[in-house]
């Protein structure tokens, strides 16, 4: 049996919208495996997707704003553990690859639209900052940024 | 009939909008607590430091990482940066671990896209949280300066960059001066002097308030009659903290505010460090 995911080992995605059907099934293989240990290789697998991503999108200038919608799912992947996987998030990767189903270029507009979705959603896209460290030095200008 | 009482005004310094939008849950939700019913005020002097402070530092690292033969090599190049300048140590910090957390990290042009993205990403979600800044007495030119809302391209990040060192760099058109001189008076009405020795001494625990008082002095003592975005860069607590109106409360995570607070008469709410939120949690 071939699915989207056997196709992708083979080669990689002449379009937009074959990528966009790959990283829809890896969602729905996270889907399967939520709280369990084995999410763990699968939003390795996800990952490791998105990155290929990256050479086949920024090749193509109508493409532009959806690779930032993969850099946008790379940035709340890299902010969780295994564990901050929710129904919740995978609806939000759900529609954000779901949007690179169309053909013609990305809009800016449906990017922006998927980044306020991911913000309204709770989903954390960068990293944590603790001005309160402790390692912060404070005997300069204290914890002001 | 019941008057109805209008909302507690609360003003967010940098170090709570930073807490706000980047801080761990327990930080976000201490803000939130702290806001809660409240009309939350954002100064646009705020915004610049938060611009000069968080996004410019990050282009600079976007810049390093694309002049560097390995992103590996422009982090360490960065920590050592940040040896020198101890200031934002920890934005300058995270920000490379978090990267180094993503798959392939080790690829300049893949990292490089990632962390455009994330400047762009943080400055509309910092204008999305705060829109509607309160009238800025200063009529700071950093702070109103924007970036096009537009598809990802390096020379949004670049031209930025420019735009906003130009103006760092010059003289400004805005109206510290201006500020400057009523609050001087408003300073010697109230009798209440920053940079006296007893105020220092009272005050020396404080080594943000010291710094602060410092700086002050040789304002005072200038003769430079012209606005420079260099000494809205060193005394950003005191001007933050003298543009608080009757009636505000200051909202930070800085100790620096505390003092200032108690000499202009003004109420500060200091936010809990992460380990003092986390040690209230555990013992909830």
């Amino acid at each position: 049996m071939s699915t989207d995911i056997d196709q992708r080992t083979e080669q990689p995605p002449a379009t937009r919208a074959d990528l966009a059907r790959q990283l829809l099934a890896r969602v729905e293989r996270l889907a399967l495996r939520l709280n369990e240990v084995s999410l763990a290789a699968e939003i390795q697998l996800l990952k490791r997707e998105l990155v290929r991503a990256h050479p086949v999108l920024s090749v193509r200038p109508g493409d532009n704003n959806f690779l930032s919608v993969v850099a946008l799912a790379e940035a709340a992947l890299a902010s969780l553990t295994w564990k901050g996987y929710t129904p919740g998030v995978l609806d939000a990767l759900r529609q954000a690859f779901a949007a690179g189903l169309r053909e013609g270029e990305f809009p800016f507009a449906e990017y922006d639209a998927l980044r306020r979705h991911f913000k309204a959603s709770g989903i954390p896209t960068g990293p944590t900052i603790d001005l309160s460290s402790p390692d912060l030095n404070e005997d300069e200008d204290g914890p002001q940024a | 009939m019941a008057r109805k009482r209008s909302p507690a005004r609360l003003l967010l310094d940098t170090s709570a909008v930073v807490h706000q939008l980047h801080g761990h849950t327990l930080q976000q939700a201490a803000v939130r607590k702290a806001t809660t019913g409240g009309e939350v005020l954002v100064p646009v002097f705020v915004r610049m430091e938060y611009l000069r402070g968080v996004i410019l530092n990050l282009i600079e690292m976007w810049c390093l990482i694309r002049e560097s033969v390995t992103v590996q090599d422009a982090f360490i190049d960065w920590s050592q940066k940040m040896r020198q300048e101890r200031k934002l140590k920890v934005i300058l910090r995270t920000v490379p671990h978090w990267l180094g957390g993503h798959e392939d990290w080790q690829s300049k042009d893949v990292t490089l896209r990632r962390l455009g993205d994330l400047i762009l990403r943080i400055i509309c979600d910092f204008d999305e949280a705060h829109p509607r800044p309160p009238d800025d007495p200063l009529a700071c030119v950093l702070g109103r300066l924007d970036i096009p809302r537009q598809g990802y391209d390096d020379d949004l990040l670049l031209d930025f960059y420019q735009r906003f060192t130009v103006v760092q760099e010059g003289v400004p058109n805005c109206r510290l001066c201006d500020f400057r001189k009523a609050q001087r008076q408003r300073l010697r009405r109230g009798e209440i002097d920053l940079t006296s020795p007893e105020v220092r001494s009272r005050l020396a625990s404080n080594p943000g308030f010291v710094r602060q008082s410092e700086q002050a002095e040789e304002a005072a003592n200038t003769k430079a009659r012209a606005p420079s975005c260099d000494w809205c860069a060193r005394l950003g607590d005191t001007i933050i903290a003298l543009q608080v109106e009757r009636g505000v409360t200051v909202v930070t995570a800085d100790r620096t505010f505390v003092p200032l607070g108690e000499l202009f008469g003004r109420t500060v709410v200091l936010l809990p460090s992460l380990a003092e939120l986390k040690r209230r949690e555990q013992d909830a």
